[in-house]
């Protein structure tokens, strides 16, 4: 039976969008779903045919998971009932408009930052959009996520970025919001409802972002720090320079690189952009913030973001990944706990085959701490057993008392009911449910981490 | 205009929950209620409630939503798009009273304010510990927070700093039936939508806010300004160009043109620019000392690449203030030239600026009118400002006129309707020109989810079925003008 029903919802899509618009995947294939294998993967050649899909599966009821590059998908979508459609933009690649002296580029969804950032660089131009993860992350993937990098600290969050985008409803209408100006107040800014909504309100098509200009200087100075007290003491120091810093973060344990010592506990880095002059000043008075907490390293030949992405790399990688919300005076508060919680975890996985390994990262202007563990050799990335679970939860309840607010980035299925403990007040949730059926009446749109 | 009529229990009700000195009822006192800084429309509110903490603005709002009675906030009543306009018999809230900075966090780089507060005074209470509030919209030494919030304000500041929105980092809202709710805050990580983002700018039509969270920045080590003259607009214009695409950025970029030049050099505002030209652009760098010098230099050979005859660079505060006189005392000025202004807000790509300014003043020349241009030149968005005498019906029909082909001629370049105006009752019959009618219905189907009922600011933002609420005020405001 189960074949019978991929071919014909594989039927559907192949009379909409061509043979090579469909994908019908093998268990072996990125496309999995929590373990699940999509009936079909929908790639969909322009916004129309993404339109026509998600008509189709809004008035059959198909659930839908919007998708990136596919990497690696995650979807609250295992356990629906019916097939399982994952509509992937990897197809819209094109870059609609540049116009360097603009500072504005308008480009299909599923283009890769990275090369996004290549077609920009050559202007001397460059995009503030640093979610952790590997350059084949897509526009799209990147702002309908809600993990912005540390350049949070220097150029402002994702929402930040976007002048305007297509959004795709969950209905199948083509929705051109926001523009291609720096400053638009026109109507609701529906711009910043969609950014960061996972896919829960459309397929994000296209985009029109906000560039920079590449500046003299991008650079990063670390100080690697005996102990994590340290390292958040180095933080605080460098979050009072009274200079603007593109990226302030505190990274425990420090990711593996020769530049740390292996006694390291944790490093603080910070990246420093601007003109020769004015980052010559910023970063003496970095140095100066960091000099009394350890060895205060300028590493060569690092250029400002490297460092960062590396540390963004097991934040992609990651099996959990939670970010904590917290002022930034509270943040060390909050760190007692996640720390205790992530090594007992780290013991019962020990125990377990493979290994996991966990890490901590404070972003140093904003309080937020992402916490998570990496996915061990033998890890499927499923399940962890009824104690773990117990413990995140009386984690999350402690973190709760503290005045702290959690959000799960990357969580395993089994994890889920974890995580619905730390939702919004009704108030919010309630308006939140509204607006999603207005741009996803039958409800078939699955959230998802691109 | 005498006020629509409001039940007295309703009076009763609302004064035993503001107290009586809380409820304005006197035409007199109704008639600095009647618009907001966009005269040609007014119209006056069937009562103005003034009440002070959030408590009483829940009340307040349960009690007219009870009633099916209309309200809109209102702050200082500087906005320049008629969105304080209070149409459909509706109440006026006004935050008046609530004019508290309740708590600057040094720490954690934040301030929490009351709706009333005064854009400047926040950043009065901040600098003594080394912050500013960023967003200065020009009005900011009267214009409130909740006002600012409510229009997603920008200002000359916010080509380097951003707007508003960039800001607002938590709010608590008074929903439209009275339900308290809080959206964001620093470090609450919950919320499944970015709903402070959608509530920035939604000009009052989502509910009330009656405190805000904001983001403070440290207050720049230094300064530095230059002023250039140039003999042609078009020039000053490209000159913007060509320094963003140089990679500088300024904190703000900013042109006056001739028609501007020459009303503040007649005025008591006299700034010293010189009679004979055609734009002077105002052009000022803030961070770390070392650089500015650097900058300043580089800035002033794009200047003069594009034809600027003099440049003139301030070397004290004193100077700098003295360089920016001429751009800020722009529209005080211009009362002397026509005894009204029609203030138009556009915002256009960058690059396409000198083109646009050249069809704005075309546009201008075929209607006869006089044009004023004084503009956030860095950021494309324009501020051409039509002089005219509203006694003169004939002259008034051209300024209508002429004021629509000017947006749609940023509308043709790529451009918006408005940049920081907001679209309020003037420009909601434009949307058309920028959105589909799906995102149009899209945006009215999201305002009923926190306004069921359609009474927090009735007839605004969106054109079409709504728009017979308002047509009693428009008649009247053309009736006016």
């Amino acid at each position: 039976m189960r074949w019978l029903v991929s071919d014909s919802v594989a039927g559907v899509f192949e009379e909409l969008l061509s043979a090579d618009g469909v994908l019908v995947p093998s268990a072996d294939e990125p496309w999995t779903v929590r373990g699940r294998t999509p009936d079909v993967v929908a790639l969909p050649a322009d916004e129309e045919q993404v339109a026509a899909s998600l008509r189709i599966a809004h008035e059959r009821g198909w659930p839908v998971v919007p998708a990136g590059a596919g990497r690696r998908v995650e979807a609250r979508a295992a356990s629906r009932e019916g097939p399982l459609v994952v509509l992937s933009v990897t197809r819209l690649r094109e870059v609609v408009h540049y116009e360097p002296a603009d500072l504005s580029l308008r480009a299909g969804a599923g283009l890769s930052l990275g090369e996004l950032g290549e077609s920009v660089r050559t202007e001397g131009q460059w995009l503030g959009l640093d979610p952790p993860g590997s350059p084949g992350r897509t526009l799209g993937g990147a702002l309908a996520g809600c993990e912005h990098g540390p350049l949070h600290a220097g150029v402002g969050r994702p929402r930040d970025q976007v002048l305007g985008l297509v959004l795709v409803s969950g209905d199948g209408r083509v929705l051109r919001l926001g523009g291609d100006v720096v400053k638009n107040v026109a109507g609701f800014d529906l711009v910043k409802l969609v950014v960061g909504s996972r896919g829960s309100l459309g397929v994000i098509t296209e985009a029109s972002v906000r560039l920079h200009p590449l500046p003299e200087v991008d650079t990063t100075v670390i100080v690697p720090c005996s102990s994590v007290a340290g390292g958040l003491a180095a933080l605080r120091a460098a979050a009072a320079v009274p200079h603007p810093l593109a990226a302030l973060e505190l990274f425990t344990p420090p990711p593996s690189t020769a530049l740390v010592p292996a006694a390291a506990r944790a490093l603080v880095a910070a990246r420093v952009m601007g003109t020769r002059r004015s980052a010559m000043r910023v970063l003496d008075s970095v140095r100066k913030a960091f000099s009394s907490h350890g060895e205060v390293i300028e590493p060569e030949g690092l250029m400002g973001g490297d460092l960062f992405r590396l540390a963004g790399g097991r934040e992609e990688n990651a099996l959990i990944g939670i970010r904590v919300g917290a002022l930034p005076s509270h943040a060390e508060a909050a760190l007692g706990p996640i720390l205790g919680y992530l090594g007992e975890a780290e013991a019962a996985s020990e125990s377990r085959e493979g290994s996991s390994r966990s890490w901590v990262h404070i972003h140093g202007t904003t309080g937020t701490l992402r916490f998570g563990m990496e996915r061990g050799e033998s890890d499927e990335g499923e399940p962890r057993d009824e104690l773990e679970r117990e413990t995140l939860s009386e984690l999350g309840r402690a973190l709760r008392r503290e005045g702290a607010s959690l959000r799960a980035v990357r969580i395993p299925a089994s994890f889920e009911g974890v995580a619905a403990e730390w939702g919004a007040s009704s108030g919010v949730q309630r308006i939140a449910r509204q607006i999603e059926r207005v741009f996803d009446p039958a409800g078939i749109l699955v959230e998802a981490s691109p | 205009m005498t006020a629509p009529v409001i039940p007295a229990a309703l009076i009763s009700s609302l004064s035993r929950i503001v107290g009586d000195d809380g409820v304005i009822r006197d035409p007199e006192r109704l008639l600095v209620y009647e618009s907001d800084g966009l005269t040609q429309y007014r119209h006056a509110p069937a009562a103005v409630v003034l009440p002070r903490t959030t408590e009483e603005v829940a009340a307040v709002v349960k009690e007219l939503a009870a009633g099916g009675r209309a309200f809109v906030a209102r702050g200082a009543g500087t906005g320049l798009s008629g969105g304080a306009l209070a149409v459909a018999g509706a109440v006026v809230i006004a935050t008046t009273r609530m004019n508290r900075v309740l708590e600057v966090d040094v720490e954690n780089r934040r301030a929490r304010v009351q709706p009333g507060t005064v854009n400047s005074h926040l950043t009065r209470e901040s600098l003594p510990h080394g912050f500013f509030y960023a967003p200065d919209p020009s009005s900011q030494s009267a214009c409130t927070i909740g006002g600012n919030v409510a229009e997603n304000s920008g200002g000359p500041h916010c080509l380097k700093y951003g707007v508003t929105s960039r800001y607002v980092t938590g709010l608590t809202v008074v929903l439209p039936d009275g339900e308290v709710v809080s959206f964001g805050g620093t470090g609450v990580e919950e919320d499944p939508y970015d709903l402070v983002g959608l509530f920035v700018g939604s000009e009052g039509c989502f509910g009330i806010a009656t405190e805000v969270e904001v983001t403070l920045t440290p207050v720049p080590e230094a300064a530095a300004a230059l002023l250039a003259i140039f003999d042609r607009l078009e020039d000053a214009a490209r000159a913007v160009t060509r320094i963003i695409a140089r990679g500088l950025l300024p904190a703000a970029l900013e042109i006056v043109d001739g028609e501007t030049i020459r009303a503040v050099e007649s005025s008591v505002f006299a700034a010293g620019y010189p009679t004979d030209a055609e734009a002077a652009l105002v052009v000022e760098f803030d961070g770390v000392e070392d650089s500015l010098a650097e900058e300043l230099a580089a800035a002033e050979a794009c200047c003069r690449d594009e034809g600027a005859r003099e440049v003139r660079k301030a070397a004290s505060d004193e100077e700098r203030e003295a360089l920016w006189r001429g751009r800020k005392k722009a529209f005080g000025a211009m009362g002397r030239i026509a005894p009204d202004l029609l203030v138009q807000d556009a915002t256009v790509p960058r690059t396409r600026l000198p083109a646009v300014l050249e069809r704005i003043m075309e546009i201008g020349r075929r209607y006869d009118l006089k044009v004023a241009n004084v503009f956030h030149a860095g950021d494309g968005n324009l501020h051409p400002n039509i002089l005219f005498d509203r006694r003169n019906r004939e002259e008034l029909a051209r300024v209508e006129q002429a004021s629509k082909e000017m947006m749609q001629a940023c509308v043709d370049a790529g451009g918006t309707i408005t940049g920081e105006h907001g679209v309020g009752v003037d420009k909601k019959e434009y949307m058309g020109l920028i959105y589909s009618r799906s995102v149009l219905e899209t945006m009215e189907e999201v305002r009923r989810v926190f306004d069921p009922a359609g009474l927090s600011n009735p007839g605004k933002v969106l054109p079409g079925s709504i728009r017979s609420a308002i047509r009693g005020a428009e008649e009247d405001a053309v009736a006016r003008v």
